[in-house]
């Protein structure tokens, strides 16, 4: 697995026949961070898995852009990003382009942007994108959704003895869960993640 | 035996709406001046007509988002230590012995029931349940319940119909033994078998932690399962007459509409 950790990037990858790619986007920490990557499938059956996670906090910016060419045919892809932002100014903004050319014949790819809204005054912007040049493909898909844990869903937890903050990070745990499951992290990793996300939360007055 | 005790006095709530950022906040009085004393082991029912201000009076006592008390208090006496709730958090109310089962749960993304369950029994005993024991008691409670056990790793009250809603609602009220229970319409949208099996798990709960209860519904079938001391009317955001069970039964015929006019 490779992996961008806390900081800004720009990558380019190629992969060549049956190759696989796994990697993973990890902005956890305080800085602005900017994270370019594009990946060309030119190998025949060449396979990349690519996976995201992030939390901005107040007045931080966050920006990821991921490209994805499938050039060769049987190629597959899967982008999958979460994202958490909390306090005024907290943005993000995520672009997906995924484009299949007109020799990517079987071609499966998917990719999925989820951000989670922990209080008001914060933006997320989620744009995926799809160009299909051959029509003979496997599958081909893109979600994004923003969601928002909002003062009722807050009051039910605290109704029931949990403090705020507390409440918070059970649900951004839980809405990370699905990428600490997918990418395989090891119980170091998930530790690390969930140490910051925890510091993120714990900071706001 | 040392009673706790639940009391409201001159209690005036306005609904705040701050829908339209950028009107001024709206208000909006709801309850009038009201006045209640719950004991432990005391059950309350509150009848009267849609709109009358109940469900404010329910989500006043727990501290929900969007309720201003203009004046009055609410006043909780646990083990002979007296505190007003009006400046609490919700979580410190619910710490201090407060349960509010709504009237329409919320459900919640991201958190299964039973973990949101344990963080509950932790924050509220203040320890974390005996692992050896907790599941047990988790899945035998369901049992009773008529839940299936797979409701346990389910996200929270996601996708659940209105009947299991309240089944996790009194699995909740079971396991957490608050010192007051407010139960906001917990009869609303069950069927019989349902309901019966709801009013068990609320006396077995009653039984087990001796609370006081608040029982607000529209019908008085629920007090066939559920027997109450007093029986209180409610209506333009204020109690218009107190009896025992069998004002209950008066209104069964004679309706609202006397106090209403």
């Amino acid at each position: 697995m490779d992996k961008i950790l806390n900081q800004s990037a720009k990558k380019h990858y190629v992969l060549g026949e049956n190759q696989v790619l796994d990697l993973l986007v990890v902005q956890m920490h305080d800085a602005d961070c900017e994270v370019d990557i594009k990946v060309d499938l030119e190998g025949i059956g060449s396979n990349v898995n690519i996976f995201g996670i992030y939390f901005a906090s107040a007045g931080q910016i966050i920006q990821n852009r991921v490209v994805v060419n499938h050039i060769a045919p049987k190629c597959t892809s899967s982008i999958l990003y979460k994202g958490a932002l909390l306090g005024s100014g907290a943005k993000t903004s995520w672009d997906g382009f995924v484009n299949i050319g007109e020799n990517a014949v079987n071609t499966d790819t998917y990719e999925t942007n989820r951000n989670l809204l922990l209080s008001e005054g914060a933006s997320a912007v989620s744009v995926p994108n799809l160009e299909i040049l051959t029509g003979d493909i496997v599958r081909a898909g893109h979600a994004s959704a923003t969601g928002r844990f909002d003062d009722q869903q807050l009051f039910y937890l605290m109704s029931r003895g949990i403090d705020a903050k507390t409440a918070q990070k059970l649900i951004v745990r839980g809405f990370f869960e699905e990428i600490i499951q997918n990418a395989e992290l090891d119980d170091l990793e998930q530790t690390e993640i969930f140490k910051q996300l925890e510091r993120k939360i714990d900071e706001v007055r | 035996m040392k009673y706790d005790k639940l009391e409201v006095v001159d209690l005036c709530v306005c609904v705040v709406n701050n829908k339209h950022a950028n009107d001024q906040a709206q208000e909006k009085e709801i309850l009038k001046g009201v006045n209640l004393e719950i004991n432990s082991d005391e059950v309350h029912a509150i009848m009267g007509p849609n709109g009358s201000g109940k469900s404010t009076l329910a989500a006043s006592i727990a501290g929900a988002p969007g309720y201003k008390v203009t004046s009055g208090d609410i006043i909780l006496t646990v083990d002979g230590k007296t505190q007003s709730l009006v400046d609490l958090t919700a979580d410190e109310r619910a710490r201090a012995g407060i349960f509010l089962a709504q009237q329409s749960p919320t459900a919640v993304d991201g958190i299964t029931l039973s973990n949101f369950l344990r963080t509950a029994k932790t924050a509220i005993d203040g320890v974390a349940p005996n692992i050896r024991t907790w599941i047990k008691e988790l899945y035998d409670t369901m049992e009773l319940l008529k839940m299936d056990k797979s409701f346990a790793s389910r996200p929270l009250n996601v996708g659940f119909s209105g009947g299991e809603k309240k089944r996790a609602e009194i699995l909740q009220l079971e396991i957490l033994r608050p010192k007051f229970a407010i139960l906001d319409e917990t009869d609303s949208g069950l069927d019989v078998d349902a309901l019966k099996t709801v009013c068990d798990g609320i006396n077995r709960a009653k039984t087990d932690a001796k609370f006081g209860a608040l029982l607000i519904t529209h019908y008085t079938h629920i007090l066939d399962y559920i027997k109450p001391d007093f029986v209180h009317v409610f209506a333009n955001g204020e109690i218009v007459q107190s009896g025992d069970s069998t004002l209950a039964k008066k209104l069964e015929t004679s309706g609202y509409e006397q106090y209403t006019k």
